[in-house]
């Protein structure tokens, strides 16, 4: 079934608004962001929504405050400031004290370039990745972001939702099971290159697969990895099948999803060749005016320098 | 009352008294912030605050302690009250077990120091939940006049205010030293009371070291009819006990160690 709604922070939040129509014991607390989907929440629950205005420490600590006082919460800013800005919060009272909110950011890595390097949200992944307890979703598709939103009354431990607004789109069916924490595409049993990324370079990388097996070339598979922990057991089952990984992110290479996969090949004693195209602020950022395509050109995760990679890769070239 | 003041006073010294035995022994301790509220801290948990260990985790009133490094107070009040159990020497040390201040005070933070400008903002959520829910609880708070220089106090403050949080009560914990400097030489913050009072809340100046004034400001909190959230400006002195720790910048992480032990409890004020 095709879903009508658009992005894939307007699945999350109808799903949302139907479980607080059938009585579910759910509090959004949002720092001033609104969105199409929370328009009838306000208006029909209006107890239901509660805002804080621009303070993400604040959205942080009360949301906690309200989790304590035992209703579901979910706290809605946007990034990279709800994670940057109240770091704090999240690390001394979300992560250590485990309280069970959905901490929502709109706008992840790239998302809004064109405002800035303020607005560009690429370090906060490694942020929450050093935290225990913390799982952080980058949903790809507006499927993944309803099953994410549905889990909210099972939740037992902090989450946040890294929504980005080019996700407007379904990728997968309703019988895709987020339990693992990643989906797999054109997996086989023995294959030369394993591409992980995650979000909205997703449909994209679906793409340029489809391209590959077209031309009777199966050597690639892709990884989609939603969730941060994920099932490290399957993850090293899948990898094992491959010789080379490549991660294509829109997070920053220090810390950012290319490095959770470095620790897990290191401390598992998994040696194979590993490329990693991500946003390398090594230099500093950009001295002219950018936008998501500019940035992306330029860190070598658009499409024409991903199929370049991957080209020299199966080639066996030294990239 | 419930309680006599002589012998809530009373309360107060062997608190300060069991601090010094305590801490001292760790090594490690806020003194100073945590004698500035020990009255404080008395009057809540023998006349207001009904916690017992069948009720920990129940709808009841509750005290978060955004000063949090002030908290060590708590842990003889928690021993007299039968809260924690066991030996204390075996459980404030290093590797002893945290645990089970972690469920007592809030909002559970392992130790004596928190982050501070963070616990407020947790107290107005919680405010908040309990009257969402239509509990009946009330939430207190003890902040730290220093504490409020943190932008998130006042992230906080305004959102209480406006939400009309009557049944949150901040005491405001005013001893009127930082850590380096006399707050009023740093970065002023009076009139302090007129502050809280123009972001929508009730505001009340005491002495914070008499028992009668404290416990008369939380009758008069606890009975008014107005709608706003309260705040009790609780003018005290840090170090308060201990005349030669009183009104001296650079004593907030101080605690006895060696021959001063000796002194300190021979020089402890009753």
């Amino acid at each position: 079934m095709v879903m009508k709604t658009k992005t894939a922070r307007d699945m999350f939040f109808s799903t949302i608004y139907e479980m607080i129509k059938n009585g579910e014991d759910i509090y959004l607390v949002t720092a001033d962001l609104a969105a199409p989907s929370l328009d009838e929440l306000r208006i029909k629950y209006p107890e239901h929504y509660i805002s804080v205005g621009i303070s993400e420490q604040n959205l942080v600590a009360v949301a906690s405050g309200l989790a304590l006082s035992g209703h579901k919460v979910i706290a809605y800013g946007l990034l990279p400031f709800v994670v940057t800005r109240a770091f704090d919060q999240i690390r001394c009272v979300m992560s250590e004290l485990d309280i069970p909110i959905t901490l929502c950011g709109l706008n992840c890595g790239l998302s809004s370039a064109e405002a800035g390097y303020t607005h560009v949200s690429i370090e906060d992944l490694g942020m929450l990745n050093m935290l225990p307890n913390i799982q952080t979703y980058t949903p790809s598709d507006i499927s993944i972001s309803g099953k994410i939103a549905e889990e909210t009354m099972e939740n037992n431990h902090p989450r946040v939702v890294r929504f980005d607004k080019a996700v407007n789109y379904q990728i997968y069916d309703e019988t895709t099971e987020i339990v693992n924490g990643f989906h797999v595409y054109h997996v086989d049993n023995n294959g030369k290159i394993l591409i992980i990324s995650s979000g909205s370079h997703i449909k994209m990388l679906r793409h340029i697969l489809d391209l590959y097996h077209k031309d009777n070339n199966s050597d690639l598979g892709l990884m989609d990895i939603f969730r941060v922990p994920f099932n490290e057991s399957k993850f090293i089952e899948i990898i094992r099948r491959y010789e080379k990984v490549l991660v294509v992110e829109e997070n920053s290479l220090h810390g950012g999803l290319s490095t959770r996969v470095l620790e897990i090949l290191n401390d598992n004693s998994i040696h194979m060749q590993m490329v990693r195209n991500g946003i390398d602020t090594s230099k500093g950022w950009f001295d002219v005016y950018t936008d998501r395509q500019y940035i992306r050109s330029f860190n070598r995760i658009d499409k024409e320098n991903i199929v370049m990679t991957i080209d020299t890769m199966l080639r066996g070239s030294i990239i | 009352m419930r309680n006599t003041e002589k012998f809530l006073r009373e309360k107060s010294y062997l608190y300060r008294k069991r601090f010094i035995e305590l801490f001292s022994g760790f090594g490690f301790g806020h003194l100073t912030s945590a004698f500035s509220w020990a009255e404080i801290a008395t009057v809540l948990y023998w006349e207001f605050i009904n916690i017992n260990n069948d009720n920990i985790k129940t709808d009841q009133d509750k005290l978060f302690v955004s000063k949090g490094h002030g908290v060590g107070i708590l842990f003889p009040v928690f021993e007299d009250l039968g809260l924690i159990t066991g030996n204390m020497e075996d459980i404030v040390r290093i590797g002893g077990d945290n645990t089970r201040i972690r469920d007592l005070v809030y909002p559970g933070w392992d130790f004596y120091g928190g982050s501070l400008g963070i616990g407020l903002g947790m107290a107005a959520g919680m405010a908040k939940g309990n009257q969402l829910s239509g509990s009946q609880a009330n939430v207190y708070c003890i902040v730290g006049d220093a504490e409020t220089y943190e932008g998130s106090i006042w992230e906080a403050i305004n959102f209480a205010g406006h939400q009309k949080l009557s049944n949150l009560i901040v005491i405001l914990d005013r001893n009127r030293l930082g850590v380096t400097d006399f707050t009023e030489n740093m970065l002023k913050i009076e009139p302090i009371s007129d502050r809280w009072h123009s972001f929508g809340w009730e505001t009340k100046e005491i002495n914070g070291h008499d028992v009668k004034e404290i416990y008369g400001a939380l009758v008069e909190c606890l009975t008014s009819k107005s709608v706003k959230p309260k705040c009790i400006v609780a003018n005290t002195k840090k170090g308060y006990g201990l005349d030669y720790v009183i009104d001296k910048p650079l004593m907030h992480g101080y605690i006895p160690k060696g021959d001063e032990i000796e002194k300190a409890l021979r020089e402890l004020k009753k």
